[in-house]
């Protein structure tokens, strides 16, 4: 691997370590909590309305 | 609302029958080798007797035919359920279910036949792979279809995995058999020589993380809390490991390839990335384990919890063996012995085999018009067959595995060989005994899997049975895209 390449493998690793970070922080979001807490519920409602 | 839309699934039963019998066909087959492997008389010097032809047609019958119809089936269930919507496009959901049986009973005819690419997992030749490239492409369409017409606006997370999981096989699939056909039998890839090992094993491992892993985590996101009747313990964390998952896997098939002539560095990059899966597999694991919390007395009495508890166990189990496997210094004792064996199927009966026979237990009565299983009772049965035939298999392979990887290196004072090749073989062979009785039990455990199911199916195989209609939710303002209105 050249010099250039490594440079470029670097920002690129760093690039998506931040992109890791910010999908964190998007997910844990207070404004998210209602609707993921509906969602979490979402496959129970299969047995439920059984005919 | 009044409406009459009804669920589609008379594909997801299609499917269901399909991976009942192609499980115990599978697995037949690995019993049969498994017996070869410890008497190999049992070839009857008939070439398309042979373990080498038969071992692809156990891999390709359990992971491509059971695994693949079970995924299919079930995968047209939850986009379903998931989002209150009746299966776009029904005859083509309908072509992808005879193509895919078509595709395996070709793979499966032709392979012992000595037809075959001679690429694990891809071992099929260039007609057939076109086939797969067609049914996938159609399955893909069906499921973005269906998704494109949800009444509910965010996708769920199960819905997620499965579509990572169509994309990510069709991409590996098409890259990994790109070749020069020679005659209808016959093809040459286009890759050769380290670059050829490696694309392969690019696939092979990403085959595992996103057909054996990512699919059934779909599986798991829906059907552990709907057995459970419990929340997913944290739908926050699902996303984060879905992501961590899919960005990590892809980077680490190079594992698969440790002391061979690919250069060094691309191993290490193998090495670390397989330590970093630690996190998404351990993450999904927890997060399904942790929704049962709760309702543990509800799994001591219902065999389809029982197989979904145990399988997330092995699959941070198998997972984190898998993640150590990959570090050179274990790679060097455990390559090309028996424990590499005990690590795929630790993940494929433990993992792969209960997540898909609980996912299963709990759709079919529902799918199949009926309010529980024929026998509860027989469920039960298949649950300690199937934990009795796992631990069986799993200890005897990984026991064999360190027996013969540390006679391997084992040297005297000179620097010289202590064992010859043959003792090794001779000193695993009892582990070779004690891994056909563990598969016989987990085929008889499918054997009687296929028996209930059959029982249950008494309805609909005369036809008994309604369709299920599709729960219409109250719109949501600026739905995008805009969901279809109830069909009166």
């Amino acid at each position: 691997m050249t010099a250039v390449w490594g440079q470029v493998a670097g920002i690129v690793t760093v690039m998506l370590m931040l992109m890791f970070i910010g999908i964190w922080i998007w997910v844990w979001h207070a404004g998210h909590k209602p609707k993921y807490d509906r969602l979490a519920r979402l496959p129970m409602a299969d047995a439920e309305d059984r005919p | 609302m009044p409406h009459n839309e009804t669920y589609n699934d008379r594909v997801v039963r299609l499917f269901l029958l399909a991976a009942a019998v192609w499980g115990v066909v599978g697995m037949g087959v690995g019993v049969f080798i498994a017996a070869q492997l410890a008497w190999p008389a049992l070839n009857f010097d008939t070439p398309w007797l042979t373990f080498s032809r038969l071992r692809p047609d156990h891999t390709f019958g359990v992971i491509f035919a059971f695994g693949g119809s079970a995924l299919m089936g079930t995968c047209y269930y939850v986009v379903q359920r998931t989002g209150h919507t009746r299966l776009a496009l029904p005859g083509l959901a309908t072509f992808t279910f005879w193509g895919w049986q078509l595709v395996c009973i070709l793979a499966m005819t032709t392979m012992p036949l000595g037809i075959t690419q001679s690429k694990e997992y891809a071992e099929p030749e260039w007609l057939i792979d076109l086939l797969v490239a067609a049914v996938w492409v159609s399955f893909g369409v069906v499921f973005f279809a269906t998704l494109a017409r949800r009444r509910i606006k965010h996708i769920y997370v199960a819905n997620w995995y499965y579509g990572a999981f169509i994309i990510a096989v069709a991409l590996l699939h098409i890259v990994n058999n790109i070749v020069i056909p020679v005659s209808l039998t016959k093809s040459y890839p286009v890759y050769s020589g380290t670059v050829d090992a490696m694309v392969q094993w690019w696939y092979g491992h990403n085959a595992v993380a996103f057909f054996l892993t990512a699919g059934f985590l779909g599986m798991m996101y829906y059907f552990v809390p709907r057995q459970a009747q419990q929340p997913l313990w944290s739908y926050r964390f699902s996303i984060v490991n879905f992501w961590a998952l899919i960005s990590v896997y892809m980077w680490a098939g190079s594992h698969h390839l440790m002391y061979t002539a690919l250069p060094d560095w691309v191993q290490s990059v193998g090495m670390a990335f397989s330590i970093l899966l630690l996190m998404p597999s351990w993450g999904s694991a927890a997060n399904g384990l942790l929704t049962f919390n709760g309702a543990w007395k509800r799994v001591a009495s219902d065999p389809a919890a029982k197989f979904m508890v145990l399988a997330l166990v092995f699959y941070a189990a198998a997972t984190t063996e898998g993640s150590l496997m990959a570090v050179k210094t274990v790679n060097s004792l455990s390559h090309y012995t028996d424990w590499t064996v005990a690590h795929v199927h630790s993940g494929a009966i433990g993992w792969v085999a209960m997540i898909t026979i609980g996912s299963l237990y709990a759709m079919a009565p529902r799918a199949l018009g009926r309010p529980a299983m024929h026998s509860k009772r027989s469920m039960e049965l298949h649950f300690w067959m199937h934990t009795a035939g796992l631990i069986l298999y799993v200890a005897s392979m990984w026991t064999a595995g360190v027996t013969a990887g540390l006679m391997w290196r084992a040297t005297d004072a000179n620097g010289a060989l202590i064992y010859p090749f043959i003792d090794s073989l001779i000193a695993i062979r009892p582990f070779y005994l004690i891994r056909f009785l563990g598969g016989t039990l987990i085929l008889g455990g499918m054997v009687v899997m296929a028996w209930n199911l059959w029982h249950t199916a008494a309805d609909a195989r005369a036809r008994l049975i309604k369709p299920i209609p599709v729960p219409i939710p109250e719109p949501v303002p600026h739905q995008v895209p805009a969901p279809v209105p109830a069909r009166a």
